[in-house]
């Protein structure tokens, strides 16, 4: 079982479209694939038409009095399954703290799904927090949406910094630009500054497109509903770098 | 059964079933449909029903949308994956690098998979959508469907959204109230099956019903026409050499059937059993070779992976000649399997029930009795020569303790019906371990010998390259070390047969059956 998560400490970089997309594309790919919404907002709980709620809430997961395995809701996807967010995960920081060791929970609540899915996605919400750093822990793979601004390396720059003192099992990292516009010079020159800069980040951008803003609307992965769309396209080489 | 789908059927007196059936659902639920389409249904097994004892159950689904292989498992999710153009029988070899390869090689290992159904059917895939326009239930409409030329019943099968029982249930409650249309127990692939008059587990002969207290003879004859059902069924297979295993089933139907008849063919009308004797002699010694050749081929990946100094790759010339080896000596076999001369054994074998009387009528030896005593016998003769084995013995007097534990096990397993299964369990335990030391002892040798001797023909017909020889002197380096090992081990293992508690376990089987 391979775990990846999306993470920006910004919201609004496009991490749920990231994670949406690519768990799709993985599950078409034949591979049994399974996608937490670990959002209290629940984005993508929502654009899989999937009620955001778990019984027990967070409490009962993290505590180990609600089985994940009874929370998961197939989608209308064949291989693709997802944990649905709850609008109590907006206290997982404080459920986690109450725990021993509590950044390696959520890596010990995956370990028993390990013999029923080959991918796993976290979606992880923005912010530093326990949340995060247990989402890290649990991670093989980091995927880094990272919008062209300046202030970008840095962010970037401080996660690598931050992994990096992960004891025992740093995740990869991979970082990506997300929301380009190459209509604007500004993106352009960051695009090309940052990639100069730091040789480690993925040769696939996601561009900023309406239809990626559509999903919420038509309440689908974009290569359900527009599959010749740049976007679709876009999605497809990142998880061909991926996988 | 894996399959948690349920199923209803239409009755056949009744047309626009499923109509009603959509028109029940709508005030609550949108149905979605999918256009119709032929599909052609392959459900798949080894000839020993592997996937069947593992809880597994693999189809090929064959429709205009192209070929997919599913396999469900109990307890885990179902597993699809799109192939191209397959025929069976055939290794999974046949199948593409990925997860359903890697969970059928870790239970069907050498075995080729065969076709125990094919269901000829329309399909329509029919979505029960919820509130938010989400899938819940899947439906699937089967109708005109056929296994060969048996038709079934038209049926609708549902199959809930992982997380949404709850409305699947809901959806099974109108589904019942539709009149023509009734829930029934039993997946499709147990109806195709029986269509095609097959059952899991039938490659299992009809054990005979043994009872302590029937004449020996009858019990003989039926234990025999036991052994005869394997080789007759496994006949086929061997001649299209569909996998190796058949060779394998068939010899072990006519060893058994020669060590019945030498340990208990006494009871039987003499002059066919010495016929029976002897056409089993011509089939152990005419099936030998290719089994043989089979073993080696089977066993050279492994034997290849624990070379110290050659390569694996030395090894593939004499791959190549144990296979054109092979080769030829199949091509005689089933020269002969398609004689008249083997249809003349099989009617020996079939008649043998027909002539069978006891060699003196009014000694009717009962079946109980016979066992006790035969077990006694070949118990004893076990434990003697066991003991007379010491470290400087040679190896022929090991290899001859294996020809009497042989005996023993076959005489446990012939008169199991008439024993206590945990005392027979217990007797068994030891034996096999004894048997397992000695096996690995006589077969590194034989091998060993096998070797050299190959060793010596390919480098006579120039067809060994110096390599090759190197690495199969390394080989035979390798067999004889395992051999010793396995002299190390006897000792051990022979004390664990021998021991008070092994011997009471036997003693306590003799007594049972002569009651």
């Amino acid at each position: 079982m391979r775990v990846l998560a999306t993470y920006n400490i910004k919201g609004g970089v496009g991490k749920t479209s990231t994670a949406v997309n690519l768990a799709y594309l993985s599950a078409r790919d034949g591979a049994r694939t399974l996608i937490w919404d670990l959002d209290p907002q629940g984005a993508a709980s929502f654009i899989f038409r999937i009620k955001p709620r778990v019984r027990g809430g967070g409490k009962g997961l993290v505590r180990g009095k609600s089985s994940l395995e009874d929370a998961i809701k197939g989608t209308d996807f064949d291989d693709l399954d997802l944990l649905p967010a709850d609008f109590s995960y907006r206290n997982l920081d404080l459920l986690l703290d109450a725990r021993k060791k509590p950044i390696t929970v959520l890596r010990q609540l995956l370990r028993p799904l390990s013999e029923d899915y080959d991918t796993v996605i976290l979606d992880c919400p923005p912010g530093i927090s326990l949340v995060s750093e247990s989402v890290m822990y649990a991670a093989d793979t980091l995927l880094v949406p990272l919008i062209p601004a300046t202030l970008s390396l840095r962010t970037f720059d401080q996660l690598t910094d931050f992994v990096t003192n992960i004891n025992d099992r740093p995740p990869t990292l991979a970082a990506f630009f997300s929301m380009v516009d190459r209509r604007k010079r500004l993106h352009r020159d960051v695009v090309a500054t940052l990639t100069a800069r730091r040789g480690d980040l993925l040769r696939t951008e996601i561009p900023a497109a309406s239809v990626i803003e559509q999903m919420a609307e038509r309440r689908a992965p974009v290569a359900v509903f527009a599959p010749r769309s740049v976007a679709a396209s876009q999605y497809e080489s990142l998880w061909a770098e991926l996988r | 059964m894996p399959d948690a789908t349920k199923y209803f059927v239409a009755d056949p007196g009744q047309a626009g079933v499923f109509e009603r059936a959509m028109v029940a659902l709508a005030p609550r639920y949108s149905v979605v449909q999918s256009p119709v389409r032929d599909v052609v249904r392959t459900w798949l097994d080894t000839d020993d029903w592997l996937l069947h004892r593992a809880g597994l159950v693999l189809e090929q689904r064959a429709s205009s949308d192209g070929i997919r292989l599913i396999l469900q498992s109990t307890g885990d999710a179902e597993r699809a994956q799109t192939i191209e153009q397959s025929t069976w029988p055939a290794r999974i070899d046949v199948l593409p690098e990925g997860a359903i390869r890697a969970r059928l090689r870790s239970v069907v290992g050498i075995r080729a998979l065969l076709p125990t159904a094919v269901l000829r059917s329309r399909h329509q895939d029919l979505r029960v959508l919820n509130g938010d326009q989400k899938t819940v239930v899947h439906l699937t409409i089967e109708s005109s469907a056929s296994v060969e030329e048996t038709p079934l019943a038209d049926q609708l099968a549902l199959s809930a959204v992982r997380g949404y029982q709850d409305q699947a249930e809901r959806v099974a409650v109108r589904l019942v109230t539709v009149p023509g249309l009734s829930a029934i127990e039993g997946s499709v692939y147990e109806r195709a099956l029986s269509a095609a008059g097959r059952a899991f587990g039938d490659d299992a002969p009809q054990t005979a019903q043994l009872t302590a207290s029937m004449p020996a003879s009858n019990a003989v004859v039926a234990v025999l026409h036991g052994f005869l059902f394997t080789v007759e069924r496994t006949l086929g297979g061997v001649v299209d050499d569909i996998d190796t295993e058949f060779l394998h089933d068939f010899r072990v139907g006519v060893r058994r059937s020669r060590s019945t008849l030498k340990l208990a063919g006494d009871v039987l009308e003499s002059a066919a059993a010495q016929q029976l004797g002897r056409d089993l002699k011509w089939l152990g010694d005419l099936t030998s070779p290719t089994r043989d050749l089979d073993v080696y081929i089977l066993g050279l990946p492994d034997m290849a992976a624990g070379l110290q100094s050659a390569s694996p790759a030395d090894l593939e010339p004499f791959r190549r000649y144990l296979l054109s080896q092979r080769r030829t000596e199949f091509r005689r076999l089933v020269r002969a399997l398609r004689s008249a001369r083997f249809r003349d054994a099989l009617e020996h074998w079939r008649a043998l029930g027909l002539l069978a009387e006891p060699s003196d009528p009014g000694h009717q030896t009962s079946a109980g009795q016979l066992a006790a005593q035969r077990l006694r016998q070949a118990h004893r003769r076990v434990t003697k020569r066991g003991r007379s084995i010491g470290p400087d013995s040679a190896p022929e007097s090991l290899h001859d303790l294996r020809k009497r534990c042989k005996e023993l096990r076959y005489l446990l397993e012939i008169f199991r019906p008439l024993h206590d299964p945990a005392t027979h369990g217990a007797a068994l335990k030891d034996l096999k371990g004894l048997q397992e030391v000695l096996g690995e002892f006589q077969d590194a040798e034989v091998q060993s010998l096998a070797v050299r001797e190959f060793a010596a023909t390919m480098i006579s017909t120039r067809s060994a390259p110096a390599p090759t020889v190197l690495a199969m002197g390394e080989l035979a380096a390798q067999l004889s070390a395992h051999q010793r090992h396995a002299r190390t081990e006897f000792a051990a293992s022979f004390a664990a047969f021998d021991s008070a508690d092994s011997r009471a376990w036997f003693r306590e089987l003799t007594r049972g059956s002569s009651s």
